[in-house]
């Protein structure tokens, strides 16, 4: 029974990290349309959408058929509520993505504003705390997601500063608006794709420590 | 009597019979013994083999992962682990906590059902980047169900892109002095026997110049080929840079007085250990670009320094200046600043490649510093002592 119960945890965890690559290659494949102007690749990562969206699907359904039939207790149900709350994180990562390419679909119809300020250094930062998120969730490294929550700040204040920046482009000449705005959308996403980060951080220091730290960890530290 | 006989003879025979037992276990005891000792050599040898397989795969310079049908780790090699930024104790662990890349989850997945596959794909560990290629293909056994081999292309597809841009370049460059060679020809063609004595007259003088514009890329292109392979012999002397300066500002001064450009020149004797035809060429390329670059009614500012171990000649215009990301670019085959002035600007665009090979044939090195609007200057530095080989060395002071 034991042996089966393991067999089953263990692919959920499978199927909830290849979710995570895909949402990693989504995030990746976003900034790369950003930077290069690649409408082609933009479209590419709204359609593979889909498929996240079925992956998360599909391990809720898993998820919920475990619990059902093992009725886990201690760490296994810590990691069962671990997938259930971090699955729909990484959803909403990916679906942050996909706002990033419509966006960049649009930006691409007109000619590019002169410089993205901070955006392409946000980007990777955010990318980084998600790359860096599931690492700690796959190492259960809870110093590491620790470090994650940390970064959140610094991103924050790059949105913050990307924000200001653009804004002197608005004022400066009216047909900058449109562009100035979506650029502005698009530091939004990757900020929220930071949040994200770390609430599956959140996740992970629950998942070893059994501590819940998410809304006494400091107001510093939470949105 | 009778009985004690009996006892006698009982006892007798059940020693014989634990006797015999014992004898028979006491050979099954040896038997397995040698049984024990064979099996263990033949451990020893498989573990041997399967170190020294190991080592072999360890030595590969490609990346090696096997997976079991389990999709649990059998064998990565040392490569993997680097490629990856992974340790290299992953053996027996799920493939998806050792990476986290959709294409690699795919090709497995496809491998265990039986599907051959080849994928490049992009990975970055720390801050490099790196392009992979992945070929997968299935094995028949549980164990070791399908291996993957990974391919470091980051530097292929780099020098692919380079000859890409290679060739566009040179057609670029060449295109341009045909079309004016065209349609010359093609006004001499459509007006043979109409053409005015000036008419006639220009045209050939177009063409003329075109053709030396062409002819001057060739010779440049091979010029640089050939000192790019090191198939360059040098002859090093001592040489004093003054000198070579001031012909230089001599040859230069129909080309300056055109263009109103003035030379400058200070500093005393710096000797160095070089071939002067060769440094000659490549200071001729810098003055050349100094003059073009530096504006007309100008001037250009040479200084000569004599360090302890080197010689430094720097070359400073009072152009436009060259903007910080675009520096270490100026020194590369066919590259312009500005795509648009490529066509007031003559030259074949190889001009400072060349000079910098030259220079770094001589274990020198070629800087620029510039800050834009107000500028530009090329620091040469020449070492006084070089370690270039001996058999280059023909001639004596």
């Amino acid at each position: 029974m034991q042996r089966h119960f393991d067999k089953d945890i263990e692919e959920l965890k499978d199927l909830l990290l290849r979710m995570g690559a895909m949402v990693e290659d989504s995030i990746m494949q976003s900034i790369r349309s950003l930077l290069e102007r690649d409408t082609a690749l933009a479209q590419e990562v709204i359609s593979n959408d889909d498929r996240i969206d079925q992956m998360e699907l599909e391990i809720d359904r898993r998820t919920l058929e475990l619990i059902a039939k093992m009725q886990p207790t201690a760490v296994d149900l810590r990691f069962v509520a671990t997938v259930m709350k971090v699955t729909p994180e990484l959803e909403r990562i990916a679906d942050l993505a996909q706002d990033v390419c419509e966006r960049v679909i649009e930006l691409n119809r007109e000619p590019p504003l002169k410089a993205m300020v901070a955006i392409p250094r946000l980007a990777q930062d955010a990318q980084g705390m998600v790359r860096a998120a599931l690492d700690a969730l796959v190492r259960r490294d809870v110093s590491l997601a620790r470090s994650v929550i940390t970064q959140d700040d610094s991103v924050d204040q790059q949105t913050e500063q990307s924000f200001r920046e653009l804004l002197t482009y608005l004022l400066e000449d009216p047909r900058n608006i449109s562009r100035a705005i979506r650029l502005t959308f698009i530091g939004k996403y990757f900020e929220r794709m930071a949040d994200g980060a770390t609430n599956i951080c959140e996740m992970v220091v629950y998942l070893v420590e059994g501590k819940m730290i998410k809304h006494a960890y400091g107001t510093a530290h939470n949105r | 009597m009778l009985i004690v006989l009996g006892v006698l003879l009982l006892v007798g025979t059940i020693t014989w019979l634990f006797m015999r037992r014992l004898r028979s276990l006491e050979a099954e005891l040896e038997d397995s013994e040698r049984r024990r000792q064979f099996l263990a050599s033949r451990l020893e040898v498989l573990e041997r083999h399967r170190a020294t397989d190991m080592q072999m795969l360890n030595g590969l310079g490609e990346g090696v992962l096997a997976v079991g049908r389990d999709q649990r780790i059998a064998i990565a090699n040392r490569r993997f682990a680097e490629l990856f930024g992974v340790s290299e104790a992953v053996v027996g662990k799920p493939l998806s906590e050792v990476v986290r890349v959709s294409q690699i989850f795919e090709a497995f997945d496809g491998a265990l059902a039986g599907q051959e596959s080849i994928e490049r794909f992009s990975v970055r560990s720390g801050v490099v980047e790196r392009k992979i290629e992945m070929r997968a293909l299935p094995l028949p056994s549980e164990e070791i169900a399908a291996v993957a081999l990974f391919i470091d292309v980051t530097k292929i597809e780099r020098l692919e892109q380079i000859r890409r841009n290679f060739i566009s370049d040179f057609s670029h460059e060449v295109r341009t002095p045909l079309a004016g060679i065209r349609s010359a020809v093609e006004t001499f063609e459509s007006g043979a026997g109409r053409l005015s004595a000036d008419d006639d007259q220009q045209l050939r003088r177009i063409m003329a110049r075109q053709l030396r514009r062409l002819e001057r890329l060739v010779d440049d292109l091979s010029e640089l080929s050939r000192i790019e392979a090191g198939d360059l012999s040098l002859n090093l002397r001592s040489v004093d840079l003054r000198r070579i300066i001031d012909e230089l500002c001599e040859d230069f001064a129909d080309q300056a007085a055109q263009h109103r450009v003035r030379f400058v020149v200070r500093g005393d004797r710096a000797v160095v250990r070089a071939d002067s035809v060769r440094i000659q060429q490549a200071f001729s390329n810098l003055f050349d670009n100094a003059i073009k670059h530096g504006g007309d009614e100008k001037e250009v500012a040479v200084e000569i320094i004599d360090e302890p171990d080197a010689g430094v000649v720097r070359v400073t215009d009072q152009g436009e200046g060259i903007a910080r990301s675009e520096r270490e670019k100026v020194f590369r085959r066919f590259y312009r600043i500005d795509k648009s002035r490529s066509q007031d600007v003559p030259g074949s665009g190889l001009g400072l490649a060349i000079a910098k090979h030259l220079i770094l044939q001589h274990q020198g090195s070629i800087d620029v510093e510039s800050e834009p609007g107000k500028g530009a200057t090329f620091i040469v530095r020449l070492p006084k002592s070089s370690s270039i080989p001996a058999g280059h060395d023909e001639a004596s002071t």
